[in-house]
């Protein structure tokens, strides 16, 4: 449970942040999430990875659909030679795997405090 | 302690992985673009796609700068159709709206002119930069904008630089367009600086081409009576822009030869120049000939063609100013376009006007030089590059009486060479020539706003209601003896030096001839009846397309639109109409194998004409390619460490006429046999054949449009934004002149008549810069196929 609602927080918080702060505000939004979960290494480490692949990955499907497939394709093609779609998993695994260090850190800072 | 090492090693990756992904990360020759800042959904490049509805839509520009709100109907194209109420309210407009659509192009495109490249790039651009620098770029657009600032006209770029500016003001990084982000740097202000830059970079690709040093060398190595025969300034059958019945009754002034002896031979490589096939056809013909009985005017520049575009479309009006038409991203105004009387278009004057002077040093330090007897000082300029990721790196630019000495030899006091340029110290004011175009009415408007425009020239066509048509070959042009513009010169006295400039009433004109017809197509402008020598900056003018398009005007009667369409797409090939017979000629008893005698066969049923599914242009254009390097053989492998200018293929296929004996067809790698033309054409009709049939082999069908293939390169040359492999018709000496980098830009023809004019456009790309936008290339296709919109003068409510 704890689990579930720490990823919905996560995204929700992150979403929000992303509006005002830099890109990458969502591993601050992570690290704090984290350290407040309190859960233990890779738990915490797959929380914040679902929580902004799912972040990230949406968004990124949510804007290809509303007119960003032309970007999405050239940019795929530009990056590698991969699809738009491939492009939109790979964001979110990067979001993924910079929400699920941010939340990482944060659970082992609470261990120390 | 383990809980402190398990939080810090993690701290440690997190930062890691954070810090990397909001930084570029170099890998090898090219540079990963920082992946975090670029690929998240908030601010990356997701936030830049943008699919149009394809419908009509207004909306209204607000800003404390207006004195007025704007209205900007943006139509199914997205061309906007912009209504102010005064002209500054209408140009701060153009600026805002060019910044919405083209914002990376307009930085790009400045930062190049001015060498400033290698801030944003690094270091792989500090030559580009250096060069850019060296040629007085930035020299050349101050004086520009000194010269603006003396004309009330100053406000239109103000206004312009306002509108910019206020689209800057308000973007938010993720607005960027995706070229910044890639490139993970921010967009700066706009000044009336870069739009004189803009104009340079426009004039160092007109008007920057000159074969000086190549000639110089050519003159030494030849001699002066080979050079005459094989370099002609002038070939049989001119057929100039302007009709001989035109007569010159002026006083010219005077430009004696100076009688300097030849400098030797120059040790410089050349830097590398803007294509000699950049050139444009326009014409317009009168009443007499048209269906309608109003003029009909056709325009359509041969440029680099790039994504995103070099023009834009729109519509200015006002209550003083309806114009419809094209303009260049960061320049104020319509350059080519046309309004509810007039109508007007632009192709590049050949003349030459580069020359280079050598510079004689008189200290090492190279800060005084020999003139006129005495010691001069230089004007030292320091250059500072700013380098992206190195600290900034400092050169000293040299101006001279000349201008800025562009080739260096470390160490040699005498071997620099100064570039004396138009451009530098250019007298025209584009504000006001592209303004009083703008709002023309009558020819004598025209005649008026044109003296104003000086560099880069051009040979500006005009037609309006009244049923006027007229074409004067417009620009600051020097006057010098043939013999100064042709090869480098002495730079120690002003016996060298230009005598002045063609005063403007005096440059060629002409206004309804007999023949109902004026046009240019990039050929020499008036027979050697006109009293200042004329000197071409590619080595004559072989006028392929220039006669072709004589030839056709004057026998066509009772035109429509329709036909100028066909005439702006025609792909006759005058220059294979001129060789092939002979060629074919000296095949006839000539034993060939299979395939030999199928390409002989296809060549004989040829008509000349470039057309998407014919064999001819292939076999013909490699054929031909083989003859011309085998005849001039021995000016290939004369002296590879100087640099040569080489015949014209127009005389190349003179002397296969009419000399066929000439000692330069014969082959220097066979001493003890002396070739003809013939032999030369045989051989090369051999290898010609042998490399088709393997192309053949390949699995290719012997059809032009997949042997020739254009591509439209992003300006960035980033492949992704680019679109390559496109099939099209036409060749480079054809009216469709299509190469593989360049073409017909804009093509645009206004057709008169009794109520608003009818006006036919198109340019190979779409309104929008952004490669994530639906208008990025939308017009590619039908340009490709030689369709075209129509251009919609809308109406103020």
């Amino acid at each position: 449970m704890k689990f579930i609602l720490g990823m919905i927080g996560m995204i929700a918080v992150g979403l929000l942040a992303a509006q005002f702060l830099p890109w990458w505000s969502v591993v601050l939004v992570c690290f704090i999430a984290g350290a407040m979960l309190n859960m233990n290494g890779w738990k915490s480490f797959l929380c914040g990875l679902l929580a902004i692949f799912l972040l990230w990955g949406l968004s990124a499907g949510w804007d290809f659909h509303h007119g960003s497939y032309i970007i999405a394709n050239r940019m795929g093609s530009l990056l590698g030679g991969v699809s738009g779609v491939a492009l939109m998993f790979i964001t979110g695994l990067i979001g993924g795997l910079l929400g699920g260090l941010g939340s990482m850190t944060g659970g082992y800072f609470r261990k120390i405090i | 302690m383990k809980a402190i090492l398990k939080f810090g090693l993690s701290a440690l990756i997190c930062l890691f992985f954070t810090i990397l992904l909001n930084n570029p990360i170099p890998a090898g020759k090219t540079t990963i673009p920082p992946l975090g800042k670029l690929l998240n959904p908030f601010t990356g490049f997701w936030e830049n796609g943008q699919t149009e509805t394809g419908e009509q839509e207004t909306v209204y520009l607000e800003n404390s700068d207006l004195t007025e709100k704007v209205k900007i109907i943006f139509d199914q194209r997205r061309v906007p159709h912009i209504f102010a109420e005064n002209i500054e309210d209408a140009l701060f407009a153009q600026g805002y709206l060019l910044a919405q659509h083209r914002l990376w192009q307009m930085d790009i495109s400045t930062r190049s002119s001015s060498g400033r490249l290698s801030e944003i790039m690094g270091t792989k651009t500090l030559k580009r930069d250096q060069l850019q620098r060296r040629r007085g770029m930035v020299y050349a657009a101050e004086n520009a904008v000194k010269l603006w600032k003396t004309a009330p006209e100053f406000s239109f770029v103000e206004a312009y630089t306002n509108g910019v500016n206020a689209y800057i003001e308000q973007l938010q990084p993720s607005d960027y367009p995706i070229e910044f982000k890639l490139l993970d740097y921010e967009p700066e202000p706009w000044t009336p600086l870069k739009t004189a830059l803009f104009n340079k970079a426009m004039a160092e690709m007109l008007s920057r081409g000159n074969e000086d040093i190549e000639m110089t060398n050519v003159r030494k190595l030849l001699g002066d009576s080979i050079t005459a025969d094989l370099y002609p300034q002038l070939f049989p059958n001119e057929s100039p822009i302007i009709p001989n019945e035109v007569a010159f009754d002026f006083k010219p002034i005077e430009a004696p030869d100076s009688n300097t002896p030849p400098i030797g031979l120059i040790e410089h490589k050349v830097y590398s120049k803007p294509p000699p096939q950049l050139g444009s056809n326009n014409w317009a013909v009168s009443g007499s000939k048209t269906a309608s009985g109003f003029p009909i005017l056709c325009n359509d520049p041969h440029l680099g063609l790039t994504l995103p575009s070099i023009w834009y479309e729109l519509q200015l009006n006002t209550p003083d100013l309806n114009v419809y038409g094209v303009c260049l991203p960061g320049v104020p105004g319509v350059v080519i376009g046309f309004n509810e009387h007039s109508a007007w278009g632009v192709t590049n004057v050949g003349h030459d006007v580069v020359d280079w002077y050598k510079v004689n040093w008189t200290d090492t330090k190279k800060e005084k030089y020999l003139f006129d007897g005495q010691e001069r000082s230089a004007e030292l300029k320091i250059e500072t590059y700013n380098i992206k990721g190195q600290p900034p790196i400092y050169d000293t630019v040299r101006y001279t009486h000349w201008g800025p000495v562009v080739h260096q030899t470390p160490g040699k006091l005498d071997e620099d060479l100064a570039m004396r340029w138009v451009a530098h110290n250019s007298i025209g004011n584009e504000l006001k020539t592209f303004h009083g175009l703008n709002t023309s009415k009558t020819y004598s408007d025209y005649r008026k706003a044109i003296t104003n425009f000086a560099s880069p020239a051009q040979n500006i066509v005009y037609a309006n209601k009244s049923g006027d048509i007229g074409i004067t070959v417009q620009g600051q042009l020097p006057i010098r003896p043939v013999e100064h513009g042709l090869t480098v010169q002495p730079g120690e006295s002003t016996a060298t030096d230009w005598k002045g400039f063609i005063p403007m009433d005096q440059l060629p004109h002409v206004k309804n001839p007999t023949r109902g017809f004026v046009g240019s197509a990039n050929q020499r402008s008036t027979s050697t009846d006109y009293p200042y020598p004329y000197l071409s900056m590619h080595g004559g003018f072989e006028a392929y397309r220039g006669r072709t398009l004589t030839r056709k005007l004057d026998t066509m009667e009772q035109i429509t639109v329709t036909d100028m369409q066909a005439l702006q797409t025609d792909v006759y090939g005058l220059k294979a109409a001129e060789a092939l017979p002979a060629l074919l000629q000296l095949l006839e008893d000539t034993e060939m194998n299979e395939s030999e005698k199928k390409y002989f066969n296809l060549l004989k049923k040829w008509d000349y004409e470039y057309r998407r599914n014919t064999p001819g242009p292939i076999l013909f254009n490699t054929w031909f390619t083989n003859f011309y390097k085998k005849t001039w053989d021995e000016i290939y492998t004369m002296d590879k460490s100087h640099e040569m200018s080489f015949p014209s293929s127009r005389r190349t296929i003179a002397l296969l006429n009419e000399v066929p004996a000439h000692d330069f067809f014969d082959l220097q790698e066979t001493a003890d046999q002396k070739e003809t033309a013939k032999e030369i054409a045989i051989l090369a009709f051999t290898e010609m054949a042998k490399k088709i049939t393997d192309w053949e082999a390949k699995g290719n069908t012997l059809e032009w449009s997949n042997y020739k293939k254009l591509s439209i390169n992003h300006v960035g040359f980033i492949p992704a934004f680019s679109r390559t492999d496109l099939s099209v018709e036409g060749d480079s000496k054809t009216l469709n002149a299509i190469g593989k980098t360049w073409g017909p830009s804009w093509r645009m023809i206004v057709a008169f008549g009794p109520g608003k004019p009818k006006a036919y456009g198109i340019y190979p790309g779409g309104q929008s810069g952004n490669p994530g936008s639906s208008n990025y290339d939308n017009m590619l296709e039908d340009w490709a196929a030689g369709k075209y919109y129509e251009l919609e003068l809308m109406d103020r409510e």
